[in-house]
């Protein structure tokens, strides 16, 4: 998909349940409309249609189809047509970009309400995000502000001098105006700052207090190596003048000022390097307008149309909703999405209403209702397209010129209106003229005679007046944008044409995640609240005086740990004495209740500042419990 | 002398010295920093990393003496110092000068051996002088202890006391080689290489005992700007007021990031301090100077962390405003 493109269905996407429907010309109160040729000829004056007045206009494959009936030959109307038909080598580029959709598949409902989730808590996310970074943001300027006690609001000198500069433009405008006066080391202090500020802006670096100029320069070396080189010559000078207390000269500043600039334009020179690219790539350089003002659009039928005195309308509601609408007539489109509920929403709307319905090709499987059908036919010569009788006699001699295809298929009660030599080409079928409304079926074989280059060829213009005009003269055209609302993101995704963008969007999004990581942003540590049991604390305490060598408090602090732990493990039967504790330990562990009652009771008497006896080994003692706690289960850690 | 020349004379040593000593760049860089600023080293490191090697290899380059103590539980103060000895010709006691009277002391696993024999070290490396029964004999210069303890084993060890600590300029950890460096050994051994006859690899000497004295003299005199002085003081300081530690560093801290800094501006071709010069070596010189709260070394908090968060926290001079 083109940007352009992109851009064009990112916007119908966008606005598309609000925007009014496309409308034609009103017609003229007094005047009589032009006539046909003469409308044509207006409609196709106007310079949005580019094909009629860029000689070198590219035309696609299909589009040529129109040269090879004679379209360009309308010179009077379209005078840059021909060459335009001429043009083979630009034909054959656009070969290659005939316009392709990619399509998502229908998804049931519990994935649409999936989808609907999702899409509340991301959005539910942002503006928590967005209002916890509101109210962060207003709490540290709230503690700055109460920490500079001495500027009060008066002192608008001193706020502006305190204020720092982070905008590379006016730091590099400082720089200039520092250097013109003489002052290069606080000039080649700005350059540098904004040299900084860029790099800042780019994600390369992150200015901080702590940050040294070798950070950045590590920073820059990890980021973008190829501008790494001439950042360090600048640090070099910039550090020399700052610690080295170097003489800055003009000559000096003007090395700084120049390297500089060299980095910041090389960004510049990289951005428009990739926007021209991506210029290039969108648009191939070929002079294209939109595609409803090419000759396969349909801009000009419904301009044509409104100066013949119709009213068209472009209908973007749902055709399941067509008993809403008051217009006499509805034009099916090959893009109009038609399913059972919009197909016999028709129904009901054809039997409710005197109301006329023209299918205009693109359609295999009509409704049994509808009563005909359309034929493919593989396309061989260009024949011509001429009334049939009856249709002569009302409309007079014609000839319609519209390339080769198919045909309509109906039965004896149907009428011809437009033939040729294999069969008819627009059919149309009446409601019973005693019914209570008198409604009318009108099935083209095709859409060719709604785009833009049909009315440059013969007698096409005329011939759609008629057609349509038997049907009334408010006309709503269904077509690619009817019923673009949708009812799923998936849905909204393929209807807004945004499949390849979205797919664009992915690979993009699994090439940073290759090239960063995980996180997109710069890592930062989550900051660790933890609380540590008390015990825990009896335990660093035990360590600290192990590590002073006060044997006796180790012992205490380490035997009470102990103690609460095997209580903890053993539950409450053995909890209620130091005996039932000491039984269950040794059965736990195998050792003799004796040892084991002896250092739990040498621990507890520790702990509660009996003194020690002579020749204790307290260190020993709390070890030796450690490694109790250990074969209890768990780390009894280290001492 | 000059910086350039400086810079040149210094790379030209580490190039010599990587020569045989591969992978080990921090390390080299660091103990030639520590040799430049009259500073100590304490490396902190399995055995088999090349320790020894790095004394052998700086004392053929340096064309200084080198010399080896393995510290054990047995060794006394005049195994290190040296003592006098009755000579019964003379009918007099004759000074017999121990191991530390060198240039380059590799001072093998010194958490081996007590308390008693360790505080043998305070006053060479400090003062850098040996007293024995009141007579005071200087140590030759250059003068550089390199001393290693395993970080592994705990058992029969006797822990540095913190006035030992302070007198290593830094505490370096040396980590196990990466593959490629492990590979690039096996090649040198491949092609011949032998640690015990440095003599085939021809290490050049790159400069003499006086060249290096001109050398330390000559770092001393780079310029410290007023800023770097305030914020050598800030990192310091604050270590002293960290809730994660117990105590913080001395002035000494203070004056061997000094110097220390002086020293890697000059290998670095300046004649000036930089905030980064500080800001590579605070780690190196402060880790073994502070003392970690118990609840910190529960949580595994390392020295490493702390020093790291006040480096956080200080502001760098004459940066860009943030």
């Amino acid at each position: 998909m083109t940007a352009p493109a992109l851009l064009a269905a990112l916007a119908v996407a966008a606005l598309a349940p609000a925007v009014p429907p496309a409308t034609a010309d009103p017609p003229g109160s007094a005047a009589p409309p032009p006539e046909p040729a003469q409308a044509v000829r207006q409609v196709f004056a106007g310079k949005r249609f580019l094909f009629c007045h860029e000689p070198s206009y590219p035309l696609t494959a299909g589009e040529k189809r129109w040269c090879d009936l004679g379209a360009g030959n309308n010179t009077q109307a379209c005078p840059a047509l021909r060459d335009a038909c001429n043009n083979d080598a630009l034909a054959k580029q656009l070969e290659l970009r005939e316009p392709f959709s990619i399509h998502l598949p229908e998804v049931g409902l519990p994935v649409r309400l999936l989808l609907w989730i999702l899409l509340g808590l991301g959005v539910g996310m942002l503006i928590f995000a967005l209002v916890r970074h509101f109210l962060d943001r207003k709490a540290k300027e709230d503690v700055v502000a109460t920490r500079v006690p001495d500027a009060g609001p008066d002192d608008a000198a001193a706020a502006l001098a305190r204020q720092v500069e982070t905008d590379v433009q006016r730091l590099l405008e400082r720089a200039r105006a520092r250097a013109a006066a003489g002052d290069f080391r606080e000039a080649m202090g700005d350059a540098y700052a904004a040299l900084l500020r860029r790099l800042e802006g780019a994600g390369v670096v992150r200015i901080e207090p702590h940050q040294t100029n070798g950070d950045y320069l590590r920073s820059v070396r990890g980021e973008r190596p190829t501008i790494a080189g001439r950042m360090e010559e600048v640090v070099d000078a910039v550090e020399g003048a700052q610690f080295g207390d170097k003489d800055v000269t003009a000559r000096g500043f003007d090395g700084v000022w120049t390297r500089v600039l060299t980095i910041l334009a090389q960004r510049i020179g990289l951005l428009l390097l990739a926007g021209g690219l991506l210029l290039l790539t969108s648009t191939c350089g070929l002079p294209r307008d939109d595609w409803e003002h090419s000759p396969s659009g349909r801009a000009g039928v419904i301009a044509y149309l409104g100066k013949r005195g119709f009213k068209v309308h472009e209908r973007l509601l749902s055709v399941a909703k067509i008993n809403e609408s008051t217009v006499d007539e509805l034009v099916l489109l090959p893009g109009a999405r038609l399913g059972k509920e919009e197909w016999s929403a028709l129904a009901r709307w054809m039997a409710t209403g005197e109301h006329a319905l023209v299918i205009a090709g693109g359609r295999h499987h009509l409704p049994d209702w509808v009563g005909m059908r359309i034929v493919e036919r593989p396309a061989t010569a260009s024949e011509p397209v001429v009334p049939s009788d009856a249709a002569a006699k009302r409309w007079g001699p014609l000839q319609v010129r519209v390339p080769e295809g198919n045909y309509v298929e109906c039965g004896a009660e149907d009428r011809p209106l437009l033939r040729r030599k294999h069969g008819p080409y627009a059919a149309q079928r009446r409601s019973d003229e005693e019914g209570e409304f008198e409604n009318r079926v009108l099935v083209l074989a095709d859409d060719f005679l709604f785009r833009n280059a049909s009315l440059l060829l013969a007698d096409n213009a005329v011939a759609l007046d008629h057609l349509l005009r038997d049907g009334g003269t408010s006309i709503e055209l269904a077509g690619d944008l009817t019923g673009l609302v949708s009812t799923n993101p998936v849905q909204s995704v393929q209807r807004g044409r945004l499949g390849p963008a979205m797919l664009q969007l992915l690979a993009f999004v699994v090439l940073l995640f290759a090239h960063k990581g995980a996180r997109f942003g710069r890592p930062v540590h989550a900051e660790r609240v933890e609380r540590r049991a008390f015990a825990e604390h009896v335990r660093a305490l035990g360590l600290h005086y192990a590590r002073a060598r006060a044997e006796r408090q180790a012992l205490a602090h380490v035997g009470q740990y102990a103690i609460e732990r095997l209580r903890e493990r053993f539950g409450r039967g053995a909890s209620r004495s130091l005996s039932g504790l000491a039984e269950a330990v040794a059965t736990r562990t195998g050792r003799p209740v004796g040892e084991v009652m002896r250092l739990l009771l040498e621990a507890r008497d520790a702990s509660k500042g009996v003194p020690a006896d002579k020749g204790a080994r307290d260190l020993e003692t709390a070890a030796e419990i450690t490694r109790l706690l250990a074969q209890t289960g768990g780390s009894g850690g280290h001492t | 002398m000059d910086t350039h020349e400086f810079q040149v004379t210094f790379g030209k040593i580490r190039g010599e010295v990587e020569r045989a000593l591969v992978g080990q760049t921090d390390l080299v860089e660091h103990a030639l920093v520590a040799l430049l600023a009259r500073g100590h080293v304490l490396i902190e490191g399995a055995p088999g990393l090349g320790k020894t090697l790095l004394v052998r290899v700086l004392g053929r380059v340096l064309a200084c003496d080198h010399r080896r103590i393995q510290f054990t539980p047995d060794l006394m103060p005049s195994d290190v110092s040296g003592g006098n000895v009755f000579n019964q010709q003379k009918g007099a006691f004759e000074f017999l000068k121990g191991p530390v009277f060198t240039q380059l002391l590799l001072a093998d696993e010194i958490n081996r051996a007590p308390a008693k024999t360790q505080s043998a070290l305070l006053e060479a490396m400090q003062e850098r002088q040996v007293t024995v029964d009141g007579v005071t004999r200087p140590l030759p210069d250059p003068f550089l202890v390199m001393a290693t303890q395993n970080p592994i084993e705990s058992q029969g060890t006797y822990p540095l006391p913190e006035a030992q600590l302070d007198r290593f300029m830094f505490k370096l950890s040396v980590l196990p080689p990466a593959h490629a460096v492990e590979t690039a050994i096996l090649r040198n051994h491949l092609a011949g290489f032998d640690a015990q006859a440095l003599e085939r690899l021809n290490l050049a000497r790159v400069i003499a005992p006086a060249g290096l004295i001109e050398m330390q003299a000559y770092a001393r005199r780079m310029r410290v700007d007023d800023g770097i002085v305030s914020y050598i003081a800030d990192i310091v300081c604050r270590t002293r007021g960290h809730r994660s530690l117990i105590y913080g560093a001395s002035p000494r801290a203070s004056i061997a990031l000094l110097h220390g800094s002086q020293v890697r501006a000059a290998a670095r071709g300046r004649d000036f301090v930089i905030p980064d010069d500080v800001k590579a070596l605070a780690p190196a010189v402060l880790r073994h100077r502070v003392g970690l709260q118990p609840d910190a070394e529960i949580e595994g908090v390392s020295a490493d962390d702390c020093v790291t968060e006040i480096l956080r926290e200080v502001r760098v001079p004459e940066t860009v405003a943030a």
